[in-house]
């Protein structure tokens, strides 16, 4: 019996010493942070992650701000030059060929009046539509050399019949009578022999050729409609002078998340939903959305109130790790800062709502015997109704008659606790999304 | 030697990454040892973990006579912490038997240091000792394999000597049954 003891003890010592268990699993950062808790409890290796991870978040919030500034330069111009006047946004389209013709109209005979009333000016007409109107008119966007072509071509005739004083003085002070009519004439003929500024011709609103006028300028129009109407997104048709559009939008988005408490830890999660847009301004749009979020963040209990947590008799509550599950509502006012025919730059503002469904913790707890880990869920106990300010810049790019994309980098600052334990989780992150106009 | 003569007094003055290359030199043994002790894995972990702690909190009651030495030394002195702080778990545990089957996951595939035989004889061995009654385990693990007297295993878990003597042999029967089934099985098999 004593040497079957032996030797069953001696197998076992062996055993003890060899037997195969993984032992591959250390995690060096629990024990730092035991030791140290006085120090952030990521190691360096992920210190240094979390950096490039704001890095990457700066960069997105900044990508608009630089596209625009690249785009700029590119082109050259701003988005006021008189001679790239400012286009419709994306959710802005032309009007119908009949509308066009309409308001063309209407223009026109404003601007008759306008030519009757000044005195002396060299301005041709087709270049004070330019001024009062925009594209999305129907009119035809003429290449500026036009515009002086004809300015040119008309002193040319007017210098040439200088010698005789009365058409002189008629024409710079008085285009009413004959000498206007014959100003006029000489111009369409002088005009008419520049190709490009042929069709600039034709689009004037010279009473003389008032008959044909019309007629041209509906030839006119339908091609420049028609090829509008391939490029940009059909919405109703901006009235000349005014700044006001209405429509309402619905758009698709998704995208990660970033949240953290302090600065402490970024964790990852992500955004998906949908967001009801109404536009009422050329420039100033209004939204509203609906989230299905998920949150994770992480803080040692030094940093944030632990007087909502649950904590045991003879313990000290170390660190808390959340995921939070949520529906988040944000309202938000846009604002379109620069447009293009297709091409939509916004900054949004605006307020969210957390409403918790589901949030689980994972508390640490120092005891006398140890640290140890109390887990917890909590299901729909907390609503932080626009507790979370929210800012916003973001492109919009129109695809398609009614249908755009969208990016959109984002920042999240709590104004109050958020969750069971009134955590102030800062989140940041991107959405990608398709817009659809409903009108 | 040298090197690790250099991680000692590092932990000694409390450099973080001394403490690192002490955790990660040390810590597979260390595991190895607690789980003879505790049932679970993820709990075994959580004690070495916290032994580690405990050991570099108290580095500085670290000594060595002699250089050569050292190495036996530390682990021994390393061991004794892991053990307690597997008997407080445990004790914390009421040492109640725990409920749930072994996860299989935790065992090392394949070890070429030996032959996959042996290498099964001793995972089956371990997992018959934690198998045992948390009572016997303990008294067994530190009587047997980590040359505990009777007399300081009776004061470590407040028990009698007697109680100490009779849980021992209550837990050797048990394995004795085991691996005298096994060895019928062999025999059988061979003869097969």
């Amino acid at each position: 019996m004593h040497n079957i003891n032996d030797d069953i003890d001696e197998l076992l010592r062996r055993a003890a010493e060899r037997y195969p268990l993984k032992t591959d699993g250390g995690d060096w950062n629990k024990v730092f942070t035991a030791l140290h808790p006085e120090h952030p409890p990521v190691a360096s290796a992920s210190k240094s992650k979390n950096k490039y991870r704001l890095l990457g978040l700066l960069f997105f919030l900044s990508l608009p701000l630089v596209c625009d500034y690249l785009i700029q330069k590119q082109s050259g111009q701003t988005a006021f030059s008189p001679t790239n006047p400012v286009t419709a946004p994306v959710g802005v389209a032309p009007a119908s060929v009949k509308d066009k013709e309409q308001t063309s109209q209407k223009a026109s005979a404003t601007s008759e009046q306008n030519d009757k009333k000044e005195h002396g000016t060299l301005l041709t007409p087709i270049a004070k539509r330019k001024e009062n109107s925009s594209p999305s008119m129907g009119y035809s966007q003429q290449p500026v050399s036009n515009h002086f072509t004809i300015t040119a071509a008309k002193r040319a005739t007017v210098a040439s019949s200088g010698s005789n004083g009365k058409k002189t003085e008629n024409t710079s002070q008085n285009q009413k009578g004959s000498a206007s009519s014959e100003v006029k004439k000489q111009m369409s003929e002088t005009v008419s022999t520049t190709p490009g500024a042929r069709q600039s011709s034709s689009a004037a609103n010279h009473p003389a050729v008032a008959d044909t006028a019309s007629h041209s300028r509906a030839q006119l129009t339908l091609p420049s409609a028609q090829k509008t109407d391939t490029t940009a997104t059909p919405f109703r048709a901006q009235q000349p002078g005014t700044a006001s559009v209405k429509a309402l939008y619905i758009s698709v988005v998704a995208g990660p998340d970033a949240s953290t408490i302090k600065l402490q830890s970024i964790k990852t999660g992500y955004n998906i939903g949908i967001v009801l847009g109404y536009q009422f301004h050329r420039k100033w749009l209004v939204e509203a959305g609906a989230f299905w979020s998920k949150k994770s963040y992480y803080s040692d209990a030094e940093r944030i109130n632990t007087s909502k947590f649950y904590t045991p008799a003879n313990t000290k509550l170390k660190t808390v790790e959340g995921d939070c599950h949520m529906i988040e509502i944000p309202v938000a006012i846009r604002y379109n800062f620069r447009s293009t025919e297709r091409r939509n730059w916004f900054a949004a503002l605006g307020l969210s709502s957390y409403l918790m469904k589901k949030e689980d913790y994972e508390y640490t707890y120092d005891s006398q015997t140890g640290s140890y880990d109390y887990y917890k869920t909590y299901r729909n106990a907390t609503t932080n109704l626009f507790s979370v300010a929210y800012a916003g810049i973001g492109l919009q790019q129109s695809i398609g008659r009614t249908t755009s994309v969208r990016i959109e980098p984002y920042l999240k600052m709590p104004l109050k606790g958020l969750g069971i334990g009134s955590l102030p989780i800062t989140s940041a992150g991107f959405t990608v999304g398709i817009t659809k106009r409903i009108f | 030697m040298e090197k690790l003569k250099h991680i000692i007094n590092g932990c000694i003055e409390n450099r973080h990454k001394d403490q690192k290359a002490l955790y990660e030199r040390y810590y597979g043994y260390c595991l190895k040892v607690v789980f003879r002790y505790v049932y679970r894995y993820d709990n075994a972990v959580e004690v070495v973990n916290d032994a580690f702690v405990k050991i570099f909190k108290n580095f500085g009651r670290f000594h060595y006579a002699n250089p050569e030495s050292m190495e036996r030394v530390l682990m021994g002195w390393m061991r004794t912490i892991m053990i307690n702080t597997a008997i407080d778990h445990l004790r914390k545990e009421e040492l109640l038997p725990e409920i749930g089957a072994m996860n299989e996951d935790v065992w090392q595939q394949e070890d070429r240091t030996q032959s996959s035989d042996q290498a099964m004889l001793y995972k089956e061995l371990i997992q018959e000792v934690k198998k045992l009654p948390p009572a016997y385990r303990v008294v067994f693990n530190m009587y047997v394999i980590d040359g505990f007297t009777h007399q300081e295993i009776a004061e470590q878990l407040g028990i009698s000597v007697g109680t100490s003597k009779s849980n021992l042999f209550k837990a050797r029967v048990h394995l004795q049954k085991f691996i005298q089934n096994n060895d019928q099985q062999q025999a059988y098999a061979q003869y097969k």
